[in-house]
């Protein structure tokens, strides 16, 4: 008995010994394990911050990777990056690699374990975007007669949407992303309203038959974009109008249903409402004007209450004012309603910018008498909180709203909101 | 008699992995609540204040939760561009405390760098 007792006690010494080489077994895959996690999350995060970085740069693709390999090593040192193909044009996919030495795996052959990640930045489902252009006389202010100089408006305005539909399609479009062209004025129509004389014949209402569907056609799109000359004059400023056009041709036949939606206006914000287009008296009205109710429309962006003074332009900056603005700002909660993103590029909103965020008292505010608009600079202060209540920022920020003092300024706006359209993450 | 030898030992290497094994579950919500953070701030949405609410909601689970000052953020440049770099850091008791054996507290901290758009006015 005796002798039992103690062979079985000194039994427990080697099975110790062999649990322990189980333990150690564990030990390495609780901890080896657990850090291949964290370097697997490390390098994610930092593979993201990468096609983040690279993807603003694209379709400069030499200028994206070097960003992207900056960015890389600032939150990774040991990762070497590679850029493998991706499925468009407007997309950076950034894969690293390294090697992660395990401590107690080596026991087991496994000295180093390669981990790798991938993210790709840019779009993801289709994009459509439509691109909305004042071209009212505003946009000509300062051009000499060819419109060539820097400071001239409509210039600026055409060079930054041709330099935006460049950036965005790519060399050679696959289709993933398409741009269309709206310009507005104070009304559409299928004919221009004769021109009083003296007036160029091109003025009058920006035609049906002059907006660009949506498409990858580049040469299409720079023509439509060409064709905006600033000439405006009579027919006022109905952004509510240009909104609603821009609804139009985002979401018609060439839209995709699964794409992601954009507009973006280039607008002051300063809505000017004409009935010139129907006025008799200038051998008008010409039929079928948009936003008249009378052609089959809604007259959703046409006030309903009646001009005060009595003059048709030039004199209306009165409670119809407030009406357009509040109508365009329910147009553009429409817009947004239906997921539509809506960016604002606005030029020469005057009077000292503001870090102020939509006030949607002020902008639904019709009533007019001695709150009623001016023209003058109290105006001001409500164009600019219209362009920022139009905005489909996230709530607390300005994200969708930029704004260009100068004509030379509309470039590097219609620029970050290129950007801000391709950074997203994708996978 | 071995068995009393042997114990102590084998529940320190199973604490210990129970330990690390949790230190490192925690470490990954640092990681990933300091990439948000440096996501919130690269798209320029946000104010440093969200960014750090940001933080500290998605380290709410640990255990020991992350205060305003563990959480830095560094607007920078980068490459010529602007960045922001957003470090958290949590101060971790250990689940077990045995004396002598292992420290009370450690320190883990992570840090992000993230390219920053242009802001809207």
């Amino acid at each position: 008995m005796r002798m039992n007792k103690r062979g079985q006690r000194a039994q427990v010494l080697p099975i110790m010994a062999l649990l322990l080489i189980a333990f150690i077994g564990m030990l390495g895959l609780a901890i080896d394990v657990g850090r291949l996690f964290v370097a697997k999350t490390e390098f994610s995060r930092a593979v993201d911050a990468a096609a983040l970085a690279g993807v603003v740069e694209l379709p400069n693709i030499d200028a994206a990777q070097d960003k992207a390999v900056v960015y890389l090593d600032e939150n990774l040192e040991e990762a070497v990056a590679s850029f493998p193909a991706t499925d468009e044009d407007y997309q950076l996919r950034v894969s690293a690699t390294r090697s992660v030495d395990m401590f107690f795996m080596g026991i087991f052959g496994f000295d180093e374990v390669d981990i790798s990640a991938t993210a790709t930045a840019g779009f993801g489902v289709p994009i459509d975007i439509v691109i909305v252009l004042d071209d009212t006389g505003t946009m000509r202010s300062g051009c000499n007669v060819e419109q060539t100089n820097s400071d001239c408006p409509i210039k600026q305005a055409k060079d930054a949407s041709h330099a935006f539909v460049d950036d965005l399609l790519g060399d050679d479009p696959t289709g993933v992303l398409q741009i269309g062209v709206v310009r507005f004025r104070g009304c559409y129509a299928d004919q221009r309203y004769n021109p009083v004389s003296g007036e160029d014949p091109d003025r009058g209402c920006v035609l049906f038959d002059e907006f660009q569907d949506l498409t990858t056609n580049k040469a299409l799109l720079h023509a439509a974009l060409d064709n905006a000359a600033g000439l405006g004059g009579f027919p006022g400023t109905n952004l509510c109008a240009g909104l609603d056009e821009g609804l139009n041709v985002v979401t018609d036949i060439d839209s995709r249903p699964n794409s992601h939606k954009v507009i973006v206006i280039l607008s002051d914000g300063d809505n000017r409402y004409s009935d010139g287009a129907q006025n008799s008296s200038r051998g008008n009205p010409v039929p079928n004007v948009y936003p008249l109710p009378n052609n089959g429309g809604s007259g959703d962006c046409m006030p309903p209450s009646p001009d005060q003074d009595g003059t048709n332009y030039g004199n209306d900056y009165d409670d119809r004012i407030d009406e357009m603005d509040n109508r365009t700002y329910q147009k553009a909660m429409e817009i947004r309603g239906q997921s539509i993103e809506i960016y604002v590029a606005g030029y020469k909103v005057s009077g000292a910018a503001t870090s102020a965020f939509c006030d949607t008292t002020t902008v639904t505010n019709v009533g007019g008498g001695s709150s009623r608009q001016a023209f003058s600079s109290p105006d001001d202060l409500r164009d600019r909180n219209l362009n920022k209540c139009i905005a489909s920022s996230t709530a607390g920020t300005n994200d969708h709203h930029f704004e260009a003092p100068a004509p030379e300024d509309i470039p590097a706006v219609f620029d970050a909101i290129a950007e801000s359209i391709a950074f997203r993450l994708i996978e | 008699m071995e068995m009393t030898l042997a114990l102590p030992f084998f529940l320190v290497i199973i604490i210990g992995v129970i330990e690390v094994a949790d230190a490192m579950n925690a470490y990954i919500t640092v990681i990933d609540s300091a990439r948000d953070g440096a996501r919130l701030g690269s798209k320029n949405l946000a104010t440093d204040d969200q960014i750090k609410n940001l933080v500290l909601v998605e380290t709410d689970r640990l255990r020991d939760p992350v205060s305003l000052s563990d959480v830095t953020i560094n607007h920078t440049t980068v490459d010529g561009v602007d960045a922001i770099r957003v470090e958290v850091c949590n101060d971790r008791t250990l689940l077990l405390d045995i004396p002598l054996v292992m420290p009370d507290t450690f320190r883990m901290c992570s840090e992000t760098t993230m390219r920053v758009l242009s802001a809207g006015t």
